[in-house]
This record gives C-alpha cells, sequence and structure tokens, in this order.
C-alpha cells in the first residue's frame, strides 16, 4: 500500500514515462532506394559544381590566412605608426602659420618612420610569408 | 576486419572521395529518417527533406569540427532543416497521417486488431507531442524518438543539460495534461 502522496506521485510519473517509452519505440526506417537517391543528387550536385568542398577548403584557409596578416599588420600600424596630430585636410583649413607647424609635424613624423626602418615593406613581407606558409600546407 | 571510423571517411570526402561518402549515408540514413518524419509527420516531406540533410552534410562537410560526434552534427543539420520547414509550412494543420505499412514494424506478438490499436495510441501520442510548445516538443521528439542522451541533445538544440532535463520534464507533464484527465493514461485515452 502507497502510505504517502509523494510515492504514489512518483508511481504514476514512472508508469507514465513507461508508456511513453513502450509508445515511441518505433524507430522507422528510411523507404528503400533511399541511399541511392540521395547519393545521385550529391554526384549531380558535384558534377554542376565541381569539387565545391576541396575549393571550399582553400578558400577558407586562403582568408584565414590573410585574415591573420591583416591582424598582424594592423597592430604593427597601431605601434609604430602613431596616427598623426593633424590630417593633411586639416593643414587646409587652418591658417598659414598654424598650416606651417602641421606640416613641419607630418614631414618630422615621416621622417621618424624612415630612420625606424620599419615601412610597409615589413607588412607586405609579412603577408608574403604567410602566403608561402599557407602553400607549403604548414 | 577492421570497421572504417567516420572521421576516416570524413577526411576521404575532404580529399576528393565522393564514393566514400555513401558509407556515411548508410550509417545514418534510418536515424535522419527517423527523426525527420517526427517533426514533419509525413513521409514524402520526410524522405525530401532527409535527402536534403544529407546534400547539406556533404556541402558542409569542411565545417565539421574534428572531435565531435558526427551523429550530433548530422541530427543538428536535420533538426535545423525540420524547423525551416516548420516555419514555412506554419498554417499547416497536424492531421493524423497513418504510417506506411512498411515503415511501421508491426509487432509479432500482438494480433491484428492489437496492432491496430496500438498504432493508433502511438499516432495519438505523436500528435499530442507535436501539438506542444516548440521547446517541450523538441526535447521530447530527441530523447523518447531518437533515444538521445541529455547531453546530445544540450549540443543540437544549444541548451544546458539541466535546461533539457527542465524542459523533459515539463513537456511530460505537459502531454500528460493534454493526453486525457485520466491520469494521463495513453491506455485509458485512447479507450474513450
Amino acid at each position: 500500500m502507497k502510505n504517502s502522496k509523494f510515492e504514489r506521485f512518483k508511481d504514476e510519473e514512472s508508469n507514465f514515462m513507461e508508456q511513453l517509452r513502450t509508445f515511441t519505440n518505433i524507430r522507422l526506417k528510411a523507404p528503400e532506394g533511399f541511399a541511392e537517391t540521395a547519393m545521385n543528387s550529391i554526384y549531380r550536385l558535384r558534377r554542376t559544381e565541381p569539387d565545391t568542398v576541396k575549393t571550399r577548403i582553400y578558400f577558407s584557409r586562403l582568408y584565414k590566412n590573410l585574415g591573420v596578416s591583416l591582424v598582424l599588420a594592423s597592430i604593427i600600424t597601431v605601434i609604430f605608426f602613431p596616427i598623426p596630430k593633424f590630417s593633411f585636410y586639416q593643414s587646409f583649413i587652418l591658417n598659414d602659420m598654424q598650416r606651417g607647424s602641421a606640416m613641419q609635424q607630418t614631414s618630422g613624423i615621416m621622417e621618424n618612420l624612415a630612420k625606424m626602418n620599419i615601412g610597409i615593406n615589413s607588412i607586405f613581407n609579412s603577408i608574403n610569408k604567410s602566403i608561402t606558409s599557407f602553400k607549403e600546407g604548414t | 576486419m577492421d570497421i572504417i571510423t567516420d572521421e576516416e571517411i570524413i577526411n576521404q570526402v575532404i580529399n576528393g572521395n565522393i564514393y566514400a561518402f555513401s558509407e556515411i549515408v548508410i550509417r545514418y540514413k534510418d536515424y535522419v529518417f527517423n527523426l525527420v518524419y517526427r517533426f514533419v509527420y509525413n513521409c514524402n516531406e520526410a524522405e525530401d527533406l532527409s535527402q536534403e540533410v544529407f546534400i547539406n552534410v556533404y556541402k558542409n562537410i569542411d565545417k565539421f569540427r574534428k572531435g565531435s560526434k558526427i551523429s550530433t552534427w548530422i541530427f543538428k543539420i536535420s533538426y535545423n532543416l525540420c524547423i525551416d520547414w516548420l516555419r514555412k509550412n506554419k498554417k499547416r494543420n497536424v492531421e493524423l497521417v497513418a504510417l506506411n505499412e512498411e515503415n511501421e514494424p508491426a509487432d509479432k506478438s500482438c494480433n491484428i486488431e492489437e496492432n491496430f490499436i496500438k498504432r493508433q495510441q502511438s499516432l495519438e501520442l505523436h500528435g499530442a507531442i507535436l501539438q506542444l510548445n516548440k521547446k517541450y516538443r523538441d526535447v521530447l521528439i530527441l530523447f523518447y524518438y531518437q533515444d538521445l542522451s541529455y547531453e546530445d541533445i544540450g549540443s543540437i538544440l544549444d541548451l544546458s543539460v539541466k535546461t533539457v532535463e527542465t524542459h523533459l520534464y515539463r513537456g511530460r507533464k505537459l502531454l500528460k495534461k493534454n493526453l486525457g484527465k485520466h491520469g494521463g493514461n495513453i491506455d485509458e485515452k485512447q479507450q474513450i
């Protein structure tokens, strides 16, 4: 005899769960010839879009490498190429004296950059390096 | 004889051996069909959608993350396609479509009448599950019809194990309530 409400509830619950199991244990099978039809669709797809998978893998790797290079290049640019205080646009709307000092500052920065010997070439080098490593499959 | 693993097959397909993919289709066709049928409730639609599942699996095979279970990944693709299909066919009424004789294996221990009753009962139950709220319906189908673990259901539906457990519990409770006021007994419901 069930002496507590909770036990009765537990029994009811497990009874229902058991019933659910009984009525849901039918595993349906795919119709006859399903695999052949599916494979035919895939062969057809392959004919219309030859080697889709391989091409996509190639491009996804290429984009990944280019992405990494771009991020590296951006980091290098931010670290070694600080944004000038005065842009060229600003130098046009400033008066002659200010424009002179702005131009001086800009040219000074450019000189410094040339001295630092880390220019655009280094960015391109890093991109080239990653493309080469990609081609080599590393 | 060594059985080739799913990962090895995937590597072969990625390397251009399209014929290796047929092994994936053979291994998972019944599981996929069973799952898709439980959502769309129509044999022809289920067949078409299952084929679409395998085409999608082939197209996206490079996106498969190594180390994870291919079955779960295939079921996730199947589930997403089913949800898309259901969204497109929102106004469709859930009808009790009889299963194909060949699809539903008859219980050999029962006579014809018992089999008929059992079939009707499972159709009623299936219909009742499909009428439930999406979150409960999905968990119940994956757990009962597809026999998946909480973890697998969680990764297919992007839910935590705890949430899966809760949805399963609440879904069961709701189903029991919907099935009848006679303690949720499926057999009793049928006799009314």
